[in-house]
């Protein structure tokens, strides 16, 4: 299984400590995703909405790149989840 | 006797703390860049606030000293198969050893377990006028509850653009109370709802005496929210967001707003008005005043029962009375816009 890192933004790592990054093996973004809240699971709720979808304006990139969930992951890969550039 | 003032805003929370009533220190940010929606307490005694964010959805978190937080991993939540979404919790209430969550879109949650874990009370959240639900400005929101402390049983939610419900049997069933209120929302196809309730409180030695700032209106039931009179006498308009009674006296406290148009405070100046005989008469309390343009949200006033009232406003001011009304000061930080302010005894 690939080794990457899954990177979370400022607001929510303050959430669970503080660390806003996490070395996780998983095989796609959405399995890294999940493994990384597997560990913090007051995480879930800000990340996914009801039906486990992204929320609307949460944005995941993999490798600078916008991601999609089911995308196949290499060794070193850097999964991202940013707060979208929208609200005030 | 000590007073925490917690302060919930746009972007974070505050604690002011005083001993006197008039000399404050203030503590925080606390969850530094989330809007604060309330606060409350847990039947194990530990305290509660909500988050909500655009980005982030909605949470609720829990601390022993008001000063660190941590979040309940299980907070409400609506089923995935429910077509709905939680969007901000806005309420939370104590009856008896149950503690109840209002949220948007609007619903209601239930907990047994000192806010651990929820379930929806179905009973609200599906009531048969549900598909006539509207949104006010501020979405589709349950987002008062009032409990009979004598009969925790008995309960009263207020949601809008819908109005006020009452419960007899702890939330099983829940009936539509808003007669002699104006309609806000009017919908010929769903007459018994379309009520834009703003804020509401209650006598908790007598529940049935319930005062409600509507978005038509300052209104006042004495048959448990069955019938309501407009009760506006002294007052510059009908139009605000919260309202608050002083358990010891019954004076009632409203912050007028120039018209759901405007929403401004008339002439500019920003006040609150109290009245003394149940809303029969208001006058401005303490004959107090400001320049100013900001007003008070419906969760934004507070009231400790030791002659403690306190207002925050959009402007991120807070105005404090320790002699419930008579004399006024602010404090001196100004706050990103308040949007929920409650008042700790400690």
């Amino acid at each position: 299984m690939p080794l990457v890192q899954v990177t979370i933004p400022r607001m929510l790592a303050e959430l669970i400590g503080g660390n806003r990054h996490q070395d996780v093996e998983a095989a796609t973004v959405r399995g890294a995703l999940e493994t990384a809240i597997s560990r913090h699971p007051e995480l879930a709720v800000h990340v996914f909405d009801e039906t486990g979808e992204i929320r609307p304006h949460v944005s995941v990139f993999h490798n600078e790149r916008s991601a999609q969930l089911h995308a196949e992951l290499n060794d070193g890969d850097a999964v991202v989840v940013l707060q979208a550039v929208s609200g005030g | 006797m000590s007073v925490a003032l917690a302060i919930g805003t746009l972007k974070g929370a505050w604690v002011a703390r005083s001993d006197d009533g008039r000399t404050w220190s203030v503590d925080g940010p606390y969850l530094k860049g989330w809007q604060v929606n309330t606060f409350g307490v847990a039947p194990d005694g530990t305290y509660l606030l909500s988050t909500g964010s655009t980005w982030y959805g909605a949470a609720l978190h829990r601390s022993s000293d008001l000063a660190n937080w941590s979040q309940v991993v299980a907070g409400p939540a609506y089923e995935e198969d429910s077509g709905r979404k939680l969007e901000q919790i806005w309420t939370l209430a104590m009856a008896g050893r149950s503690l109840f969550a209002g949220v948007a879109q609007a619903g209601l949650f239930r907990s047994e377990d000192a806010g651990e874990t929820w379930a929806p009370v179905e009973g609200f959240n599906d009531h048969p006028t549900r598909p006539g639900w509207q949104a006010g400005l501020g979405g589709l929101v349950a987002h008062r509850i009032l409990v009979d402390a004598a009969d925790p049983e008995r309960m009263w939610v207020g949601a809008s653009a819908v109005g006020v419900f009452a419960t007899e049997d702890g939330g099983e069933s829940w009936e539509l109370r808003n007669d002699g209120v104006t309609r806000a929302a009017p919908d010929d196809d769903y007459p018994d709802i379309g009520f834009c309730v703003h804020g509401l409180v209650h006598d908790p030695d007598e529940a049935d005496s319930i005062w409600r700032q509507d978005h038509t209106g300052v209104y006042r039931s004495r048959d448990g929210a069955r019938t309501w009179q407009r009760i506006e006498t002294g007052l510059p308009a009908g139009f605000g967001f919260p309202v608050g009674r002083d358990p010891q006296t019954g004076r009632l406290f409203v912050v007028p707003l120039e018209s759901d148009e405007f929403r401004l405070p008339v002439n500019g100046e920003f006040a609150v008005y109290a009245s003394d005989d149940a809303g029969d008469r208001w006058f401005r309390a303490g004959d107090w005043s400001r320049p100013g343009f900001d007003g008070v949200l419906r969760d934004a006033m507070a009231i400790d029962g030791n002659g403690g009232v306190y207002v925050g406003s959009t402007a991120g001011r807070v105005a404090l009375s320790a002699d419930t009304g008579e004399t006024w000061l602010e404090l001196d930080v100004t706050f990103p816009r308040i949007v929920s302010l409650h008042a700790f005894v400690i």
